[in-house]
């Protein structure tokens, strides 16, 4: 056995807190340890060399590299091993950057401690062979909105079979709101549209809308999927949109509309807009009256035995809807198996009701995205720019930003397209209207990009008022016009609009929804609440689960044309997972020692992963195994063993350190 | 401190300082070079040039009308200079000048400042006794040179500025 010790010094994050000569003293004193060497960046091409020369000349045959986390480089230097020769899995990182150095004033004690285990674990380490799985060629996307709708896109041009699951009842998400989009303010739904029609013409690619993943299992190359379809009441089969029950559907069985940002109101019958697609009627069994005197899960007959139809079920020209039909919570689940799963489930903008400061009582007080509503052709006031409390055209518009953004109560972090799109929605207005005042209320315009300081400065030139300082309230005057009390930096005075509408450029966020399913996913959110990606620069795309890829807003707010370039680099990702003949996986997986197995069946209940099953004795099912290793620990017979992170193995660097 | 109210603005001061040569304030985005380097600022003035252009930008024409600050400005350039823009806040500065002297406002150091012109060919002219302290060159006045003087006075005479009764109206020639 002999133990190769490479100490890097990462430029200084290392050197400067860790004396490394020490370090490489210390760890020649350990007998099995061969080879020591330093380097200021272990992992550049020369510092790989140097390994290769040591294991291919002999005098190394298993590796402790003492550097950044294992996350950063260790399938990096896993390849160097199997370039050399060697099995890629006598390895050992040493993590001496992110737990020692960087968080120690002096770290050369804490990085002998953790170099020493980690000799101890390289002499107890073993060959392991990958594991090596068949590959679904097909992926599942979440969320249709236009990260999804990219992603299956390029995915079906290169041949793979893809399901794309939406919780609406129409894809398009929230781009179908938006009337034009910066920075050439061409029209939003003429590039949608498109694609869209696209999407849903596709050989290789099936909607499933008004539907949720119930439940994922499986690793990379094979997840099996459970998707619900919620009910709706009408058989989409017979279904061809033409709007005869929303007719039919009175409108005391109505709620605030979904599609409209509760700026009208939608029935019980519903098509989610006006450009749904598919376009098929959903009934929302919470908003319905049962207006034709029959409660909906239940049967009624006339005199003549014939059967009783509801308004809407009379109305169907194609008898799609049957309300006969027990409710069903379960809906209708499908059960999909693919080979990897792209996330794209977007954001939601926070609601007017978080900030009292704001009166969000106001009907004049709205967000930006129910301003979207109003300025598109689709929308309530059909673009016409009218406030919603009486559809007078407003005076007066004022805009507040980093609503709920860079804002220690809520959320730190820059919500990055606000400043943008409310220079959009002030250039609509002025372009439109040009009477109407309008003031942007701001703590930095952030205009990065392609076109996009070019769009500020013009705003500034159609005379949109940009005044630097937050707004720090708002009050109603008597006549139901607002003040909105801000400060202008720029004079050095507080300063007062009399506005009729204020539109709040609200945080954007992940959805409830969407956490739910990053949990079932397995997968984790970040500092800011959103969707984790393996690495921030080279790993943007993936989650940390291998096979898992994520694209849009989830994952970071973004503006449209980034949303699709991720989305693209997502499907291009996840092609180049599936694309393989097989997959290989770590073997990090649990063990079972058959002889020392009772069959108790205590880590059948502590594997969160429904892998572990006893028949005589426990058996793990590999494919579903993600190697956290609670069977092992909750073994009381030391049974199941974690490879890679066995007993002995661990022991060793317990008993070495204490 | 006062609290400077916006209300629905009545005409537009940025057409209007445009119309007199100071079209360049459309483009300015308040990064407040110009104010670093200006004299006006350093002496003290309330409205050195970002900061009257804000005002003028938010349509508070009457909070600077009768604002002697654009009339400190001694054309020095260096606004010019440094503006990443292409502002050119001089001529906007000057625009506003023309606005305030059509609308009769024009603050009482500007009154002196075209007497003195008018008197001694000299807008600032200096304490005499303060240069020949310091060592400096006597300055030569046009007062003392007749020919120059009514060259100045003629030209002065020729203008609009006439119209405003400060000057004595004298006989031409």
């Amino acid at each position: 056995m002999k133990i190769g010790v490479y100490i890097c010094h990462c430029g200084e994050n290392i050197s400067a807190t860790v004396d490394v000569d020490e370090l490489m003293e210390y760890a020649g004193k350990f007998e099995k340890v061969s080879v020591v060497r330093d380097h200021i960046f272990m992992c550049s091409e020369l510092a790989q060399e140097m390994i290769r020369r040591d294991i291919k000349s002999g005098r190394v045959d298993r590796v402790v590299i003492a550097a950044c986390t294992p996350r950063n480089h260790e399938r990096f230097f896993r390849s160097t091993l199997e370039s050399a020769g060697i099995s890629r899995y006598m390895l050992e990182i040493a993590n001496i950057r992110e737990q020692c150095s960087w968080v120690h004033g002096d770290g050369t004690e804490k990085a002998k401690k953790i170099l020493a285990a980690a000799i101890a674990k390289a002499e107890n380490l073993a060959p392991l062979n990958d594991m090596k799985f068949d590959v679904e060629k097909s992926v599942l996307v979440i969320g249709g909105g236009v990260a999804g709708i990219v992603a299956s896109l390029e995915l079906a041009k290169i041949g793979y079979r893809v399901f794309l699951v939406e919780r609406e009842a129409s894809i398009g998400g929230k781009m179908m709101k938006f009337d034009r989009i910066f920075p050439m303010n061409d029209c939003s739904s003429c590039i949608l549209y498109p694609l869209i029609s696209e999407v849903s013409s596709h050989p290789l690619i099936e909607l499933i809308t008004y539907a949720e993943v119930e439940d994922v299992s499986g690793s990379v190359g094979s997840f099996e999927v459970r998707v619900r379809k919620k009910q709706t009441y009408v058989d989409w089969e017979k279904c061809i949109g033409c709007g005869a029950c929303v007719d039919a559907c009175p409108p005391r069985a109505s709620k605030p509309d979904e599609f409209n940002e509760g700026l009208s109101r939608r029935k019980a019958m519903y098509i989610a807009s006006p450009f749904a697609v598919p376009r098929k009627a959903v009934h929302d069994p919470e908003v319905c009256v049962n207006c034709g005197k029959k409660v909906f899960g239940t049967r009624r007959f006339l005199r003549g035995g014939k059967e009783y139809l509801t308004p809407c079920e009379k109305a169907c020209p194609t008898g799609a809807i049957n309300r006969s039909i027990k409710w069903d919570p379960e809906g209708e689940t499908i059960e999909l198996k693919v080979g990897a799963i792209i996330v794209a489930v977007g954001y939601r903008v926070m609601e007017k009701s978080n900030f009292k400061e704001y009166l969000p009582h106001s009907p004049n007080v709205i967000t930006a995205l129910q301003f979207e509503r109003i300025l598109s052709p689709t929308g309530p006031t059909e673009g016409k720019i009218r406030r919603p409390s009486d559809m007078k055209k407003p005076g007066t518009i004022s805009f507040i930003s980093c609503v709920g953004s860079r804002d220690e109560r809520y959320h730190t972090y820059c919500s990055k397209v606000c400043c943008m799109y409310m220079l959009k929605q002030a250039r609509l207005i002025k372009e439109r209207e040009p009477d109407i005042d309008v003031y942007i209320h701001f703590i930095d315009v952030r205009a990065p990009g392609k076109e996009l300081e070019e769009y500020y400065t013009y705003s500034r030139q159609l005379g949109i008022k940009i005044i630097r300082g937050k707004v720090g309230g708002i009050e109603e005057l008597s006549d139901g016009r607002l003040r909105v009390m801000g400060f202008d930096a720029d004079i050095g005075v507080p300063v007062e609009v009399e506005a009729d509408l204020v539109v709040l450029a609200t945080a954007i966020e992940l959805d409830d929804d969407a956490r739910a399913l990053v949990k079932k996913l397995g997968i984790s959110l970040d500092t800011s609440g959103f969707i984790r990606e393996d690495h921030p620069k080279l790993r943007s795309v993936e989650s940390w689960l291998s096979g898992i890829f994520i694209a849009g807003c989830c994952q970071g707010p973004k503006d449209i044309s980034e949303t699709v370039a991720q989305a693209k680099a997502a499907a291009a990702a996840a092609a180049g997972v599936i694309s393989q003949d097989e997959i290989k996986t770590e073997p990090f997986l649990a063990v079972v020692n058959e002889s020392l197995c009772s069959g108790c069946g205590i880590c059948t209940s502590a594997c969160p992963y429904d892998a572990v099953v006893v028949e005589d004795v426990a058996r793990v099912d590999l494919r579903r195994c993600r190697g956290c290793g609670l069977c092992s620990a909750s073994c009381p017979a030391n049974a199941i063993d974690l490879s890679g992170f066995t007993r002995e193995q661990l022991m060793s660097q317990v008993v070495r350190i204490s | 401190m006062k609290v400077v109210k916006l209300p629905k603005i009545d005409g537009d001061p940025v057409e209007e300082v445009s119309k007199f040569g100071g079209e360049g304030i459309k483009k300015c985005i308040q990064c407040g070079a110009c104010m670093s380097v200006c004299p006006v600022a350093m002496a003290g003035f309330n409205y050195p040039n970002k900061k009257l252009f804000k005002l003028i930008i938010l349509g508070q024409r009457r909070e600077i009308l009768y604002d002697p600050s654009p009339w400190a400005c001694v054309a020095c350039g260096r606004c010019i200079e440094v503006c990443t823009r292409d502002v050119n806040p001089f001529s906007v500065y000057f625009a506003f000048r023309r606005i305030q002297t059509r609308e009769f406002s024009v603050p009482s150091v500007a009154e002196e400042a075209l007497r003195n012109l008018y008197e001694t060919g000299y807008a600032v002219t200096g304490n005499a006794n303060i240069r020949k302290e310091l060592g400096l060159p006597e300055v030569k006045f046009a007062l003392n040179n007749g020919e120059a003087l009514k060259e100045i006075r003629c030209i002065i005479e020729s203008t609009e500025i006439m119209q405003l009764g400060i000057l004595p109206r004298r006989e031409m020639f």
